[in-house]
C-alpha cells in the first residue's frame, strides 16, 4: 500500500535525451554547428571522435534561451491522452512548461529552477513544490518521470564512449555508440546504446540499460526537419522495455531559440501571477 | 477390625501424619510455600497480561483497521492497482445480501502529493463511506483532534493561509505523523494534487476536519481520509471502490462467512462481465490478511502454558530439594514405620500427600494473589507511555501504549495446574527413593 506502483520506480532511473535537451537548456553560447565533429574526423583516435559525436549531440536540442509549443501524447494500458504545452526555457537550470490542452488541465504549470520543481495550479491558485520522496513518480501521467526534468548530465562529460558499429542499418548510414558511465557522473544507468544517423548527426535510437544491464526504456527520434532554424529529429517517442504498447510521444510544433526569454519568467511569483 | 475399617482410618491418620510433618520445620514449609504462592501469583498475572495483550491486539487488528473479512480484486491486493475495482453493482449485490448483524463498509485507495504552505509530501489517500465505516470500525472514535464528521469543512482555522471563497474545500482526516510533516492543524486547507485515473491532474482544496490517533502505520505517516465521493471527484474514479471491509458478530468462525460472500461474488461475476484490469474477486478473513498478527494472538495460549511450565520447573528444582531433604532427614523415622509393617506404598502416598498439602497451602493465598494483580491489570491496565509515547507497532498497526489485562478460566486454570503438574513430579524422585529404603539400613546410618 505505502508505494508507488513499480512500474513508475523504474521510470526514476532514467533521462531522457530529447526532453531534457528541450526542457532545461543548457547556457552555450550559440551552436557552433559542427564544427567540434569535423575537427574530430580528421582526428586519428575513434575516442576524439566519439568526444565530437557527444559533445554534437549535447548541443543539438540545447541553447541559451528557447520557447516554442510541443504536443505530448501519452499512451498506456489504462488511458491515452495528449497535451498542448508551451515551453520556455533560460540557461540550464531555468524552465517553465504550461499546459495549452485539454481544457481540465489549461494553465497547470510545471516550473523547474535548479534542483526544484513546482506546480503552479490556476483553478486552486497554489503552487506546490514537489517533494523529494516524490521525484520518480510519473510526470503529468507520463512516462518522464519528475527527477527526469530535473537530471542533467552531458555525453560528452559524464560518458565514456565506443563506436560499436558503423555501416548501414536498415537502409540508414548509422553509427552505433555504446556509453558508460564515468564513476562519478550523476547517471543512474548502467549503459546508453546510441544510434545516431552517420551524415545528420542526429540521434535514431537510444536504448537505455540499467545496472543489471537489463533494458529499461528505448527512446526513438523521427520525422527530422527544421525547428526554429536547426535540422533536428521533431518527434521523440519513449517506450518503456515492461510494457512495450506504452509510450510517450512528443512532437515540437515551433520552437525558436536564442531569441531571449526574461529571467522573471521562472519565479514563483510569475507563475501565480500568469 | 475390617480391611476396610484399617484403610480408612489408616488413611486418615496419614493425612494427619502428612500435615503434621510440614509444620515440624515451619521455617523451610512457609517459605517454600511463601515461594510457591508468589510464583503462582505472578504467572496469573502474566497469564491475565498476555490474555489482554492479545485480545487487544486482535481488537485493534479487527475494530479499527482490518475488520473481520476484506473483499478484493486480486489485482489490488497484488499490486495496489487502482484499476483494480469492484464495480459498483457487485458492492450493491453483497451489500443487498448481508446476513443479519454483518455489516460492511466500501472502502477507496489512491495517492497524491499533499501540501501546505511551503511543506508538501506523499499522501495516501483512504475514501470511505463514514456511516458504513462506523458500523464496521472504531476509526470515527480515534481522532486526536477535530471530529469525524465528513459532511462539512469545518470553518478555517484563525491565522490559517486564506483561501478564495469561490474555490470549493472539501473534508478530510489526516494522520498525526502527517499533520507533524505538514504543520498541519484542524481548521488549516491542504492541496492535494495527484494522478486522476484517465491520467490527468487531479487537484484540490481539503479542509482539516480532525487529526487521527496513530491507529496503522500508513494512515499515521501518510494517511488522508475523505468520503468516497471526494476521493471519486480528485481521482475521476466513476465507479466501483477498491476494498469491502466486513464486521461479524460472530467473528471467531469467519469461515463460513468469507465462503458465503466468495460465492456471491462469484456468482455477480459469472453473470457481469468484471472490468478487463484487476482478476478475480477474492474474499479474505484478517487472519488471511495479516497471518503474523493472527499467529501471535493465537499463539497468546500456547505462551502461557510454555512460560508457566519453564517458571514452575525452575520452582520445581526447589521444591525437589526440600522434598529430598525432608525424606532424608527422616530417614530413621521411616524406618521405623517400614519395621512396624507400615506399607511402602503408604509411605509413598504420605510423602505425596505432604507436597500436595504444601502445594494447596501455596496455590491459596498464591490464585488470590494472583486473581487480584490480574484485576488490577483489568481495570487499570499497565501504562507504558512514559516509554512508547506513540504507542507500539507491530506489523503495521499500532497499538496503544496503556496495556489492559483480560482475566479468563484458562489464565487462572493454567498455571494452577502446571504448578500441581510439577510438584507432583518432584515428588517422584524422593518417593522412589523411599520405595528402596532398606530399614535396618536406614536404622543402623
Amino acid at each position: 500500500m505505502s508505494q508507488h506502483r513499480k512500474t513508475s520506480r523504474k521510470r526514476q532511473a532514467l533521462m531522457v535525451l530529447g526532453v531534457l535537451g528541450m526542457l532545461m537548456v543548457l547556457g552555450f553560447p550559440g551552436v557552433p554547428g559542427d564544427r567540434p565533429l569535423r575537427a574530430a574526423e580528421g582526428g586519428a583516435s575513434q575516442n576524439e571522435r566519439v568526444k565530437a559525436l557527444m559533445h554534437k549531440i549535447d548541443r543539438l536540442f540545447r541553447s541559451e534561451s528557447s520557447h516554442g509549443v510541443m504536443t505530448m501524447a501519452v499512451k498506456t494500458e489504462r488511458y491515452s491522452r495528449t497535451m498542448k504545452m508551451e515551453v520556455w526555457s533560460r540557461g540550464m537550470d531555468q524552465s517553465l512548461v504550461k499546459i495549452l490542452a485539454p481544457k481540465k488541465d489549461r494553465g497547470v504549470a510545471t516550473l523547474k529552477s535548479g534542483k526544484n520543481i513546482w506546480m503552479y495550479l490556476p483553478d486552486i491558485d497554489k503552487v506546490t513544490k514537489i517533494p523529494s520522496s516524490m521525484m520518480g513518480s510519473s510526470w503529468m501521467g507520463s512516462h518522464f518521470t519528475n527527477d527526469d526534468l530535473v537530471r542533467d548530465s552531458s555525453w560528452e562529460d559524464d560518458f565514456t564512449g565506443a563506436i560499436t558499429f558503423e555501416g548501414d542499418r536498415n537502409g540508414v548510414p548509422t553509427i552505433e555508440v555504446t556509453l558508460t558511465p564515468k564513476p562519478d557522473a550523476p547517471v543512474v544507468w548502467g549503459k546508453v546504446v546510441m544510434e545516431i544517423h552517420a551524415t545528420g548527426l542526429y540521434p535514431l535510437r537510444a536504448l537505455y540499460y540499467d545496472e543489471e544491464m537489463n533494458l529499461t526504456r528505448s527512446m526513438m527520434f523521427d520525422d527530422v526537419k527544421d525547428v526554429g532554424g536547426r535540422k533536428i529529429p521533431a518527434r521523440q517517442r519513449v517506450i518503456p522495455a515492461d510494457k512495450p504498447q506504452e509510450s510517450t510521444t512528443i512532437v515540437y510544433e515551433s520552437m525558436e531559440f536564442d531569441q531571449g526569454v526574461d529571467e522573471d519568467m521562472f519565479s514563483q511569483k510569475r507563475l501565480r501571477g500568469r | 477390625m475390617t480391611p476396610h475399617h484399617t484403610h480408612s482410618s489408616r488413611a486418615r491418620m496419614l493425612v494427619f501424619i502428612a500435615w503434621r510433618n510440614l509444620w515440624r520445620n515451619r521455617f523451610r514449609t512457609g517459605l517454600s510455600i511463601a515461594a510457591f504462592g508468589m510464583a503462582l501469583s505472578m504467572m496469573i498475572a502474566y497469564g491475565v497480561f498476555i490474555a489482554g495483550e492479545m485480545k487487544q491486539m486482535r481488537g485493534y487488528a479487527t475494530d479499527l483497521v482490518l475488520g473481520h473479512i476484506q473483499l478484493h480484486r486480486e489485482g489490488y491486493v497484488k499490486d495496489q492497482d487502482i484499476y483494480a475495482q469492484i464495480p459498483q453493482g457487485l458492492v450493491k449485490e453483497v451489500r443487498d445480501h448481508l446476513p443479519p448483524g454483518v455489516a460492511l463498509a466500501p472502502r477507496t485507495y489512491g495517492f497524491a502529493m499533499g501540501s501546505l504552505g511551503s511543506l508538501s509530501t506523499g499522501v495516501m489517500l483512504r475514501g470511505i463511506s463514514p456511516e458504513e465505516e462506523a458500523r464496521v470500525t472504531k476509526i470515527g472514535s480515534r481522532l486526536k483532534s477535530g471530529g469525524f464528521d465528513l459532511s462539512k469543512p469545518v470553518p478555517p482555522r484563525p491565522g490559517a493561509e486564506a483561501v478564495s471563497p469561490r474555490i470549493p474545500v472539501h473534508p478530510v482526516l489526516i494522520g498525526h505523523q502527517l499533520a507533524r510533516t505538514l504543520h498541519a492543524q484542524v481548521g488549516d486547507t491542504i492541496t492535494l494534487v495527484s494522478q486522476s485515473l484517465d491520467g490527468s491532474i487531479g487537484r484540490g482544496l481539503y479542509r482539516v476536519n480532525g487529526v487521527l490517533s496513530p491507529i496503522e502505520i500508513t494512515l499515521d505517516r501518510m494517511g488522508v481520509v475523505m468520503t468516497i465521493e471526494t476521493f471519486q471527484e480528485l481521482m475521476i474514479m466513476e465507479d466501483g471502490v477498491h476494498e469491502l471491509v466486513f464486521s461479524t458478530p460472530d467473528s471467531s468462525h469467519t469461515g463460513p462467512l468469507v465462503r458465503q460472500i466468495q460465492q456471491q461474488a462469484n456468482q455477480w461475476a459469472g453473470t457481469h462481465a468484471l472490468s478487463p484490469f484487476g482478476g478475480q474477486v477474492t474474499v479474505r478473513s484478517w487472519e488471511t490478511i495479516n497471518p503474523t498478527l493472527a499467529q501471535t494472538v493465537n499463539m497468546a495460549g500456547t505462551i502461557t502454558v510454555i512460560v508457566s511450565l519453564l517458571f514452575f520447573s525452575i520452582a520445581g528444582i526447589g521444591l525437589l530439594n526440600t522434598l529430598l531433604m525432608s525424606v532424608f532427614e527422616r530417614k530413621k523415622e521411616f524406618g521405623i514405620l517400614l519395621a512396624l509393617g507400615m506399607g511402602r506404598g503408604w509411605l509413598v502416598a504420605m510423602v505425596f500427600l505432604e507436597s500436595i498439602f504444601l502445594t494447596l497451602g501455596a496455590a491459596l493465598p498464591g490464585t488470590a494473589l494472583g486473581v487480584y494483580w490480574g484485576y488490577l491489570l483489568e481495570t487499570y491496565g499497565w501504562d507504558f507511555s512514559a516509554y512508547l509515547p506513540d504507542g507500539l507497532d507491530f506489523m503495521g498497526i499500532v497499538f496503544e501504549p496503556v496495556l489492559y489485562g483480560h482475566m479468563t478460566l484458562f489464565s487462572v486454570l493454567t498455571p494452577l495446574t502446571a504448578l500441581f503438574a510439577i510438584t507432583l513430579l518432584a515428588t517422584l524422585v524422593p518417593a522412589w527413593r523411599l520405595i528402596r529404603f532398606q530399614p535396618v539400613e536406614v536404622m543402623g546410618g
